[in-house]
Formats: C-alpha cells, structure tokens, sequence
C-alpha cells in the first residue's frame, strides 16, 4: 500500500521541478557563484584525472584514423621547406623582406610580454560552450582577463581561475568578443564568435577595401579586458555586404586550429604599461 | 535515502566521464550528453516521476559545473526529457533490444532543442548546429549506459521492497 500523500506528491513533482528550473534560470550568474565552485572543486580533480588518460589515447587514434593524411602533410610540409630553403639561398633580400614585411603588418612581439606556459587539461565541455581549462591559475599569477595565446595566435581570455587551473574563453564561442583591425587598412572593427568554430569581423567600413587572405590582429581590448595589439587572429576568407550597407561582415579563417589546442601561453598583462623584459 | 544517493553517483560519474573523457573523442565536433542520457535512461527504467528528479538533479550540477549563461536551462531540459522518457516506456506494448537507444535518439534531440530554444529566449547566445550529432552520439553512448543504469535503478527497487 503507498504511503498517505505519496500520490499527491508524485502528481507535483514535475510542475514543480519545471517552475523551480524556470526561477533558476531568471537568478543573476552572482546568484550562483557559490554553487558553481563547490561543484568545481568537487568534479575538477577527477576530471583533470581522466582527462590526463584520455588524452594519450585520443591522440592514438587521431594518429591511427588521420595517419594517411598526416603523412600527405608532412611530405607536402617538407616539399614547402625544400622550395623555402632554396628560395631563402637563391635570394639574399629573402631576410629583409621578411623584416620589412613584419614592419609592414608591425607584429606585436607578445615575447615580450610575460607569459605563462599551460597545458590544456580539459577540452570543450558542453556542446552549448566553448572553454578549456588550463593547468594554471592564480598560484601562477593567472588572473581574470587576461589574454591566452598559442604559437599561431590568439587563443581566447581567462574567465575564471582557481589555485591551479583557469577556464578559457575560446574567441569562436558565441560570447567572446575581441577588438580588430585589418592588417593593411589599419580599420578597426569587432570580431565575435558564431559558436560553431567559426569567426566573423564586424562593424568595418564596406568602403574599406579589404582582400582575401588579409591578415587580422588584434587591435588592443576585448569586451572589457585589455589585449596586446597586432596577435594574429585570422585571415579573411569571405567579405560579404555591399558598399551601401552599413557595415560589411568578412568571415575569417581562423590562425588558431581550436580543435587542437595542447599548450597555450597566458600573457600577464594588464595595458600597454606591462610590456617590459620577461 | 539510499535511492538519492545511488541516482547522485550515477549523475555525478556520468558529469564526470562527459567533461573528461568525451571532450577528447569528437564526433562531428560533438560530445555525447551523459548526463542526459542518465535522466532519460533513468526516466525509462524508474518511471516519469524519479526520471524528472534525476534530470533536474544532473542537469543542474551541469549547469552549475559549466557555468551556463543561465543556470537552470539544462535543468529544466532533462527534467522534461527524464520525465517524458518515463511516460513514453509506459505507454510501450512491446519492449526491442533497439527501442531504448532509438528513445534515447529521439528525447536527446528533444532536450537540445529545449536547452537551444530556453538560451535564446533567455538571451545566451547558444550553437544549434551540433543538436543533432550531439544527439547521435548520446544515442550511441546510451547503449553502454543501460544495462548499467538498470542495475541501478534494480538496487534501488530492491532497497524500497
């Protein structure tokens, strides 16, 4: 025989949880703060854990599954490195152009910048978010704000820390944002993310004269936190918009591969005033 | 007592396994929802009403673990597959080896389009575009999950007898 009042009770229990997941969702971010990191700390360990022996094996099978054409890359990387090498020794100027080039596109030397080196321990999460946590944080001088990048280009910026590890912000997820600018024209625009791995550059002049396979940089903040200018975003892969429009939206291709980020650097830097020697 | 603790677990192990293991086993840029995938299993091995508790319990510790835009958006997604599951496996005549990753299929594409449509209307930007390998994955990773999940949901019978 059931319990007086089980059945009542049972009749509710889904209205109910359905009205108390709605009040949830109307709480400020604040609200939960506290919840948030109990569960954090409760999961990262054995997520930083698991997560260290899925990666080997991952990469075993990424190694197995993509073996041909990795192969394909590698014969294609050493005949690019063949014709470099023997264009660089054919042309004394090679050097100079380069040089000139770099003055040209004024690449900002983020060597410069204290930096510290991280591991990604944990890739995206959730098929609504995309973030990385780091196996750095505050013990290391990781704070909010700050800008992550790897060897191709920017990455994203630090959401949150802990001790010892910080979640990532990727620049594609649909809530980044970042300040730009055309590397020849010099305009300055906004790039943001589209969720699904892709970038697009926005708020540009459709006057502007912009070519495919220009490079973007960064111009120097991101929706309140403040980046280095000139780290390489992307190149432009498709311009779309027409000269009357109010502005022209130019999809890029990103420098960064964000489906495999391994090791990454997070810039200690907090305005133009912290560029100084590591 | 003893069933919240043993559902707790099994949500808790099934958070764990989607933010560290699955992260690097893509499929289609895709992650399979274990943790939704737990609700509706446990919606269709414990009925409507404990369904809807595991997925407001599992979704919430997502929530809270990814800090979502809005917290409670993937809580009120698995409480209303968890529970949906339950009473579709009611309404079963005849129960096939494929019917539960075939039901798994069906209220994982359901839940994200809950968790898609609850984002948008509540202003956090979300990605559609993975609602549907993400709901074949979770399909797929489902048909490991049952028999452990029945198990489960057995002890806690056993507990209540």
């Amino acid at each position: 025989m059931q319990p007086r009042g089980s059945r009542p009770r049972k009749k509710f229990t889904f209205p109910v949880l359905v009205v108390f997941s709605l009040l949830l969702m109307m709480l400020p971010q604040s609200a939960t703060s506290a919840g948030s990191t109990v569960v954090g700390e409760a999961v990262s360990p054995f997520q930083n854990m698991f997560a260290s022996v899925a990666r080997p094996v991952s990469g075993f099978f990424d190694g197995l599954i993509n073996a041909g054409r990795y192969r394909s890359e590698n014969d294609r990387l050493r005949e690019e490195l063949k014709q470099l090498r023997s264009e660089s020794e054919g042309s004394a100027g090679a050097k100079r152009k380069v040089e000139e080039l770099e003055r040209m596109l004024k690449l900002h030397e983020t060597d410069s910048i204290r930096g510290v080196p991280a591991r990604v321990v944990a890739s995206r999460q959730s098929n609504f978010d995309q973030a990385v946590i780091i196996d750095s944080g505050r013990d290391q001088g990781i704070e909010k704000g700050m800008p992550v990048v790897d060897p191709d280009g920017f990455v994203g910026v630090v959401e949150e820390t802990s001790a010892r590890s910080s979640k990532v912000r990727l620049l594609i997820d649909s809530r980044s944002g970042a300040g730009a600018r055309l590397a020849e024209s010099r305009d300055v625009g906004v790039v943001t993310g589209e969720g699904g791995g892709q970038l697009v550059l926005r708020l540009i002049d459709p006057r502007v004269p912009v070519r495919e396979n220009e490079a973007i940089v960064t111009s120097g903040d991101a929706g309140g936190s403040v980046l280095p200018p000139d780290i390489m975003i992307g190149r432009v892969k498709s311009i779309e918009g027409a000269k009357s429009e109010l502005e022209a939206r130019i999809k890029i291709e990103p420098a960064v591969d964000f489906s495999r980020i391994e090791y990454v650097r997070v810039l200690i830097y907090t305005g133009p005033e912290a560029v100084g020697p590591k | 007592m003893r069933k919240a603790a043993l559902i707790g677990s099994l949500l808790f192990g099934a958070l764990i396994l989607q933010v560290s293991i699955f992260p690097w086993f893509q499929f289609f840029g895709s992650i399979p929802e274990v943790v939704m995938a737990c609700a509706i299993l446990i919606g269709i091995y414990a009925g409507p009403n404990t369904g809807a508790g595991a997925g407001f319990a599992g979704g919430l510790i997502q929530d809270l673990f990814l800090k979502s835009p809005r917290i409670g958006v993937a809580a009120l997604a698995f409480t209303i597959v968890g529970y949906g599951a339950g009473l579709a496996e009611r309404t079963m005549i005849r129960s096939a080896p494929w019917m539960v990753p075939a039901m798994v299929l069906g209220f994982a594409l359901a839940g994200g389009v809950i968790q898609f449509l609850a984002g948008w209307i509540t202003g956090a930007q979300v990605s559609a575009g993975r609602v549907i390998p993400a709901a074949i994955y979770t399909a797929v990773v489902s048909i490991p999950l049952s028999p452990l999940v029945r198990r489960v949901c057995d002890l806690f019978d056993e507990a209540l007898a």
